[in-house]
């Protein structure tokens, strides 16, 4: 396929995923607000903000909705679509589709759970609705929302994954002659980055949710504190290929991969592209079905097993650890 | 890091373990501030004695080409990076010398007779 057709493609994928996960955000979130705007004379000087199980337990202005459905509103897109705007220029994935439904969907619901919760509460209309029939509509908007936003995006996938040209050269071993190569596999800049907005985002949600007093905060606390733990032992990988194999281990010792040399089928260096074709960085799997320890664009040790799957890791001069992994390939098989 | 021993070479192991590091950082594959990876680890995957792999760490630090720290272990020296500025220089001197019919080996004899 030509650059051109490439580019093309991304456009169009680009401009349908701006349409759903932010214009369509935006344009529901002008509405409900106008909605909720126009009500305000018809609503009392204090109205229910929250509800508990035993019923409503937090009362605020009216008009503190009006704010939270711009804030949240606009807040949610764009803190889910910019990044992918920003980073996703060259290359497009399945991530970058999902992403732009769950923006429209979150949107929807949002919009129906605001102004369905005012609209209960205005004084010269009853609408009959209660808290749950309106969290029963917000989902239902959740899921029609994020599934047309799906659905009507293009289907791209366009990644710089492609094997290298030439062959890794051959080591030409004497009788007698070992070999080992060593390696190390660290995270690159953009996933750092992205490791630590989201940590922040994280972080901050759960204090948030500490302060207005919800009794949830802790649930929270311990999916932060394990998001810290995994990104901790998945920041650098020591790589080792020898006449055994292939072994991947974490810093910390944990976790760790064996590719015996005997179980391998195929050796491939190829150019990784972690967001388009693994949805990010880090311990992943691919929408192919492809393992991979990806910490940065660039080059990669791909090698297939004999069971069909595929295990990737990203290292400097990869040609080499293929050439070694190569020669102990043969080795074993014969 | 690539280490390339041969058991049946009249070369000492631990030669050819130091002589594979220099070669790493003469290509560029090894650059100041890499840490190398530990002698039990380097033992373990080409199966030989830890006291080899030692040997050849020592001796790579007499040549200031690493630093062993406690704790650290072996970190590629500061001092190392003008062998890789040296490399073209002794790629072509050993082109040039092959060409005359001078091998490797008295090539090297010929520098160390030099330096004394």
């Amino acid at each position: 396929m030509s650059t051109a057709a490439i580019t093309q493609d991304i456009r169009r994928a680009r401009r349908a995923f701006l349409l759903v996960g932010l214009v369509l955000p935006v344009v529901l979130t002008a509405i409900a607000a106008g909605f909720i705007v126009a009500w305000l004379p018809d609503l009392p000087e204090t109205i229910v903000t929250h509800w508990g199980p035993e019923g409503p337990n937090g009362y605020s202005s009216p008009v503190l909705y009006v704010w939270v459905q711009v804030l949240l509103g606009l807040g949610i897109p764009l803190l889910l679509t910019l990044p992918i705007l920003i980073l996703m220029k060259s290359s497009w994935g399945v991530t970058c589709r999902l992403l732009a439904a769950i923006s429209a969907g979150t949107s929807a619901l949002l919009c129906v759970v605001f102004v369905g919760s005012v609209a209960m509460q205005r004084e010269s209309i009853s609408t009959g609705l209660s808290i749950g029939a309106v969290l029963a509509l917000g989902f239902g908007a959740l899921l029609v929302l994020g599934l047309i936003g799906w659905f009507v995006q293009p289907n791209v996938i366009r990644s710089t994954t492609q094997a290298s040209d030439a062959a890794s050269p051959d080591l030409r071993l004497a009788p007698g002659e070992k070999v080992a190569w060593f390696g190390t596999a660290a995270m690159g800049r953009p996933g750092i980055i992205s490791l630590v907005v989201s940590v922040l985002i994280l972080c901050a949600t759960t204090v948030w949710v500490f302060m207005i007093g919800d009794g949830s905060w802790w649930i929270l606390a311990i999916v932060t504190l394990l998001l810290v733990a995994l990104i901790a032992v998945t920041l650098v990988f020591r790589v080792r290929v020898n006449a055994a194999g292939l072994r991947v281990r974490s810093i910390i010792g944990w976790p760790r991969w064996n590719v015996a040399a005997s179980e391998i089928t195929d050796i491939q260096v190829v150019q990784v592209d972690p967001m388009a074709e693994f949805g990010g960085w880090g311990l992943r799997i691919a929408v192919d079905g492809r393992m991979g320890i990806v910490l940065r664009t660039g080059e990669a040790l791909q090698v297939t097993r004999s069971s069909g799957r595929v295990f990737v890791v990203t290292i400097d001069d990869a040609r080499t650890a293929a050439s070694v992994l190569t020669t102990a390939m043969k080795e074993a098989r014969s | 890091m690539l280490i390339r021993i041969d058991a049946e070479s009249s070369r000492p192991l631990f030669e050819q373990v130091a002589s594979s590091v220099r070669g790493d950082i003469l290509a560029g594959r090894l650059v100041p501030g890499d840490r190398l990876p530990s002698a039990r680890e380097v033992a373990d995957a080409l199966d030989i004695n830890l006291h080899t792999v030692l040997r050849a760490y020592q001796q790579l630090r007499d040549e200031a080409l690493i630093d062993l720290r406690r704790g650290r272990g072996a970190v590629v020296s500061a001092s190392a990076a003008p062998l890789a500025e040296l490399a073209d220089e002794v790629a072509a001197l050993v082109r040039r010398a092959s060409s005359l019919g001078i091998s490797p080996a008295t090539l090297a004899a010929l520098v160390t007779e030099i330096e004394s």
